[in-house]
């Protein structure tokens, strides 16, 4: 029996910007980001690949980013489009399996295995699906074609924009030797400045770590390391994974001390949930606040709003409160982290949700769960 | 040893011990009892290496001794003799049972292999009412978390001070406070004990009157209680880390508040989770101001829908808010006051439900929050 899957991730190409730059013919060819003004201390949410060019990306300040390129366009995002957009292309993968899994409103996972079109050519779907996107949005979409999640969306970014790429099986393991460490899924900066540290630089250096040695250098996430330097994901697609919360975290290294220094930490870390949120277009009412020490000691601290909170200073606010409420004497910090939970999304989805107390826990360094393989 | 006693006081305690022993142990000697032939007394005790256990029958002893037993076959074939006399006679490790018309052989084990409970003789025990342990377990231990996965809402948190004793349990969704302020100790108290030996130690609580002595130091707590035939014991390892900080969560102020009959409100609650209980469990409840009623709802949507109304006396302005109607029925059952009051804010905010008499008690529910 053939048990291998056929998983397709599709990625919208720039999407927000693009679809600015579709809505308005003025602005197509040209370096444009959707985001908050630079004399409001805005930030880019999408940049258009004409101001890529110019090395901006996502999450940067809009300051820094009129730096880069003075004549660039600032369109203020307009998210029921964006919405409705992403509901149009939905419906597009519901023609072919309800084994749809939303990132978010811009990025999905098809399991195509069995589909409701009988055809056996995960490609072909995939090519089937881009043509389907153009004709009904006139945006187009890169997509990647494989036997797991993790590989279909290491190929889906390769051939930007437009793309369509497949890793075959027999391809997977030299193509994931060959990667280098920073483009692992879930490996972001302060993880990847370790694993270099440890001598892990491309996929085949992580391929020679023992599931032990990862594991007691990463914790759970060792494990999910070890699995994908041998192109093994085993996660299935879930069409129902409600997301329950919307966070952002960093690791330092070094290690951080003095409120101020975590105060500023907490400012971008704040941005880029409010990006996030931006992306989901969800809002919540429950701020967390994370705070790992140097021992490995991790504490969260969380509160609960009467009303939805969305907006980047009112996150910061309450997380800065609740950082003041954090016993910080001679303590360093190596992660911090903001996670907005009880989101209207999940009631929208089923229809109720039942609410969480705010308990401040203490959590122990070996308790310490890392649940990215979940996410 | 050799002895005699009553088929009952023996069956009913090695029910109680049973449920302690462990399936899987880590020893075989813990799959057994214990058994302590006195001067007029059988002791039984059980241990798992967490929690404790040990109790006393009253019988005739010939031959005093000890010896272990395995607790389940024990216990099995306890149960189902005559409500007679059972004669105990052993043979170096072999025992005989004799009841009735039946005679059973069984292989028991040195009691030198059995691990001793520990007792913390040396620490200064607080005195305390059986019934006040029994009351604030009622009112709390319900609302204890089964998940695992946050070992420390598995317990119970026991604090004493010269504040008075307050017993707290939570489960992240809902949070029981029991509050003893008569209760004054000077040697403060602040441990977390696992909800499951607390069950087992109401188990014990059957009698009441007696004062229970409660001794704990940084890893373990022992309860002894006084029977005729000498002190029962249980004991546990405590659960270890902070239990969180939840007087803070428990709201002060509140726009919204009922008066209600306890018995109106939960019977109309139980006859509503009927059909709740065919869906999401959501129970819907409408505080209406104009009319002076309660209203209940929950519908069903293949199989049907249902109201019920409870006049109570409520102010401030009409709300509808939505729970869980388990843990609603939940709390309304721990509590014995004729009426209560319910206390709330918004649908999305914690509401407080408290008896108005009887014993003190602050029952936080978390909503449901519902899409329009």
């Amino acid at each position: 029996m053939n048990t291998q899957r056929k998983v397709i991730h599709v990625d919208m190409d720039a999407f927000f910007a693009s679809v600015e730059q579709r809505d308005n013919p003025k602005y197509r060819g040209k370096p444009l980001v959707v985001g908050g003004s630079p004399e409001k201390r805005g930030a880019v949410a999408a940049a258009s690949y004409e101001a890529r060019q110019f090395g901006i990306h996502s999450a940067m300040p809009s300051r820094t980013a009129i730096q880069r390129c003075p004549h660039l366009i600032f369109a203020p995002p307009r998210f029921e489009i964006y919405r409705e957009v992403s509901e149009q292309i939905r419906s597009i993968f519901k023609a072919y399996t309800d084994l749809v899994e939303p990132l978010s409103l811009d990025e999905a996972y098809l399991d195509v295995t069995i589909n409701k079109q009988n055809q056996s050519s995960a490609t072909v779907i995939a090519r089937e699906i881009k043509k389907a996107i153009l004709r009904k949005t006139k945006l187009t979409a890169s997509a990647g074609v494989s036997v797991n999640k993790f590989l279909a969306k290491i190929a889906s970014g390769m051939n930007k924009p437009d793309g369509l790429t497949v890793i075959q099986p027999a391809e997977a393991e030299p193509f994931i030797a060959s990667l280098p460490i920073e483009s692992f899924y879930g490996v972001g900066r302060a993880t990847a400045a370790k694993m270099q540290a440890l001598g892990i630089l491309t996929g085949a250096d992580l391929k020679q770590r023992s599931v032990e040695e990862l594991s007691a250098h990463f914790g759970k996430v060792g494990w999910f390391y070890h699995q994908i330097a041998r192109g093994i994901d085993e996660r299935p697609v879930n069409p129902n994974r409600i997301r329950k919360s919307i966070g952002a975290e960093t690791s330092f290294d070094p290690d951080i001390e003095g409120r101020a220094a975590m105060e500023q930490k907490l400012d971008a870390i704040a941005q880029e949930v409010q990006e996030r949120i931006e992306r989901h277009s969800a809002n919540g009412r429950t701020i967390t606040l994370k705070v790992k020490f140097a021992d490995y000691r991790q504490i969260t601290r969380s509160r609960t709003m009467q009303e939805y909170v969305s907006n980047k200073g009112q996150i910061l606010g309450i997380a800065k409160e609740l950082l003041r409420g954090v016993e910080l004497e001679a303590e360093k910090v190596r992660l911090l982290g903001i996670t907005l939970s009880n989101l209207d999304t999940e009631v929208d989805e089923l229809g109720y949700k039942q609410m969480e107390l705010d308990l401040p826990f203490e959590v122990k360094s070996h308790e310490v769960f890392h649940d990215i393989y979940n996410h | 040893m050799k002895l005699v006693c009553a088929q009952s006081d023996l069956s009913s305690k090695l029910s109680l011990l049973s449920r302690i022993v462990p399936n899987n142990p880590t020893h075989p000697v813990l799959a057994n009892v214990l058994l302590t032939a006195e001067e007029s007394r059988l002791g039984l005790s059980v241990f798992d290496l967490s929690i404790g256990m040990q109790v006393w029958i009253p019988a005739l002893v010939e031959e005093t001794g000890t010896l272990t037993l395995p607790a389940r076959l024990f216990s099995d074939i306890v149960s189902k003799l005559p409500s007679q006399e059972i004669q105990v006679e052993t043979d170096e490790l072999a025992v005989t049972l004799a009841c009735g018309t039946g005679r059973y052989q069984m292989q028991g084990l040195s009691a030198d292999e059995f691990p001793t409970l520990p007792i913390l003789e040396e620490v200064a025990p607080l005195q305390v009412d059986t019934t006040v342990i029994a009351d604030g377990l009622q009112a709390t231990l319900f609302a204890s978390s089964s998940d695992e996965s946050k070992q420390i809402l598995t317990g119970l948190h026991i604090n004493a001070s010269q504040e008075g004793l307050e017993m707290a349990t939570t489960d992240g969704h809902r949070l029981a406070i029991a509050q003893f302020p008569e209760e004054i100790v000077s040697e403060a108290i602040n441990v977390t004990v696992p909800a499951r030996a607390l069950r087992e130690l109401e188990r014990m609580l059957s009698r009441t009157g007696a004062k229970i002595e409660v001794r704990s130091d940084a890893s373990q707590i022992v309860f002894e209680l006084l029977s005729e035939q000498g002190i029962e014991r249980l004991s546990c390892r405590l659960l270890d880390g902070q239990y969180p900080a939840y007087n803070q969560l428990v709201p002060r102020s509140f726009e919204r508040q009922m008066t209600v009959s306890r018995q109106a409100f939960l019977s109309a609650v139980d006859r509503i989770a009927v059909l709740a209980a065919r869906k999401n469990n959501i129970i819907r409840l409408r505080l209406d101001k104009a009319s002076q009623n309660l209203f209940l709802a929950a519908e069903a949507p293949e199989f049907g829908s249902g109201e019920e109304s409870v006049p109570a006396q409520i102010s401030g302005d009409s709300i509808e808010i939505a729970f869980n109607v388990k843990y609603l029925s939940d709390g309304l059952k721990a509590m014995d006051s004729t009426d209560i009051q319910m206390e709330l804010n918004s649908e999305t905010m914690p509401a407080i439900l408290s008896p108005i008499s009887g014993q003190k008690m602050t029952y936080l529910i978390m909503p449901i929050q519902v899409r329009n």
